[in-house]
């Protein structure tokens, strides 16, 4: 007889890479016997925040152009018992601001029962009293809190109302004050707000955290709206932020390069879960982690194989999550690189995913504007291997 | 005795995992894998129940004799209350 206690988060304030870690066996285990484990429920794709370089936050007026109605917060609940049931056992919910949702504390509640491992990514603001103590009674696995900026002014370039960045801090503080909950605080910068990171990484560090670094200003998909491809960072800029990235992760070297995500970071379980038997060439289907093992749900109740993906979608409220799985597997396999991606000079750095470069591919088409991507054999060594992902 | 409410003993796999809610995920961090016969033990414990039931329940589904399923039982109980995801008469311990 055996009981085996398993820790994998919380008990360091380096969580993220644990929280990884642990995901990445398991999930290994249960792809290896057909299982999904993984799926993510956009609950709301509004925000309370209008980030210039976020690639999924549709706001009302878009919404009513693109047609479709929101899942009822009886449509998640039904759907998280679903993805339970076929041996789901990590959802994150997310945004949009999922917290945004004024049922969200009767979704929130009822999926926390279900036995299943609970990310919620959050900016922070929406953490009032109220729905700290909703989070306090039933705590989330993790929780992903996105920093955009260390001032009032770079979050008005935010299209945050006034006092958003104090109330993304306060958020914050409401959630450090839950006992060994797991926090991952990250920073995504773009061209608007890279100058803030090293203030942004103090002030948390003045709360024993850490942030984490990501630049992913993806094109907008499913009908959102963008400047992503404007914002992202230049040569110079790239330069400029690993300087910094530099001296503050000095203390934390070891850890560091796991901390931005990047390459060369890659452990033995997902490699292995690269390498699953697949027939696929490079330039067709998917083949990351993402896409192979969990599911996307948008807001409107249609499900993609990841959050980059603007299609194949099928419908799990009509066709139950299961088939709808299914039927998403089958459709993967005909996604296929644009052609003109093919020979891009950029294809192998950041189009290697398809939905991703599907998504860059609209607009070359439309305007033959390149996609603004830096390619690594342009950037310094040094630089190369810090922020190109 | 019996298992602490929000610890959700699943099969996934063909692995049995025990998967803690609400305020039982800040207590344990993480997941607890238990094999075949400790979740049958398990499943047992979800509801209050005695040792000597227990015990009894073990002859009746495995082959062993009535030493080594007392033996095993115990083993398994002080790994279980070890672990805190008892409460009741033989499980308590305070934290």
């Amino acid at each position: 007889m055996d009981l085996k206690l398993i820790n994998t988060f919380a008990q360091n304030k380096i969580i993220n890479q644990k929280w990884h870690d642990f995901i990445t066996q398991f999930e290994l285990a249960t792809m290896q016997n057909g299982y999904l484990p993984s799926a993510t429920f956009e609950l709301t794709a509004f925000c309370t925040l209008k980030c210039p370089m976020c690639y999924v936050r549709i706001d009302k007026e878009r919404a009513e152009i693109l047609g479709g109605s929101p899942c009822t917060a009886k449509d998640w609940i039904d759907l998280a018992r679903q993805f339970r049931d076929q041996g789901g056992i990590f959802l994150l919910l997310t945004g949009g601001e999922a917290m945004l949702r004024p049922d969200f504390p009767e979704i929130y509640e009822e999926i926390s029962r279900m036995g299943l491992y609970i990310s919620l990514f959050t900016n922070g603001t929406t953490v009032d009293e109220k729905m700290l103590e909703v989070l306090i009674k039933r705590p989330p696995a993790m929780v992903g809190l996105t920093i955009y900026g260390a001032s009032e002014e770079t979050y008005r370039k935010f299209g945050g109302h006034k006092g958003s960045f104090q109330r993304a801090i306060d958020g914050l503080d409401r959630l450090l004050t839950i006992p060994n909950l797991a926090i991952d605080v990250r920073f995504t910068a773009c061209s608007e707000n890279y100058k803030d990171f090293q203030e942004v990484y103090e002030l948390v560090a003045k709360r024993n955290k850490l942030v984490s670094f990501d630049f992913g200003s993806c094109a907008p998909v499913r009908g959102a709206s963008s400047d992503a491809r404007k914002l992202r960072l230049s040569k110079e800029q790239i330069k400029e932020v690993n300087g910094v990235l530099k001296e503050i992760y000095k203390p934390v070297a070891q850890v560091y390069k796991k901390l931005i995500g990047g390459i060369g970071n890659n452990n033995q379980e997902e490699k292995e879960i690269s390498s699953l038997e697949t027939d696929l060439q490079k330039d067709r289907g998917l083949w990351c982690k993402g896409g192979k093992n969990g599911v996307y749900i948008a807001w409107d109740g249609r499900m993609y194989p990841c959050d980059m993906a603007s299609y194949p979608y099928t419908f799990p409220l009509e066709q139950g999550f299961k088939a709808a799985t299914q039927d998403i597997q089958h459709q993967i396999d005909a996604l296929l690189l644009p052609e003109r991606c093919m020979s891009c000079i950029n294809k192998n750095i950041i189009c290697g995913c398809i939905p991703k470069a599907q998504n860059e591919m609209k607009d070359c088409a439309r305007s033959g504007n390149k996609c603004g991507y830096i390619p690594k054999q342009e950037l310094e060594p040094e630089d190369r291997e810090l922020l190109v992902v | 005795m019996r298992i602490k409410e929000d610890l959700m003993l699943r099969n996934i796999v063909g692995a049995w995992i025990v998967v803690p809610m609400g305020e039982r995920l800040l207590e344990y961090n993480g997941m607890l894998k238990v094999n075949e016969s400790g979740a049958f033990i398990w499943r047992l414990l979800q509801t209050d129940n005695s040792k000597e039931k227990i015990v009894e329940a073990m002859l009746e589904e495995y082959e062993i004799d009535e030493e080594t399923a007392t033996h095993e039982v115990d083993a398994f109980i002080k790994t279980l209350t070890d672990a805190y995801v008892l409460e009741g008469s033989n499980g308590s311990k305070a934290y």
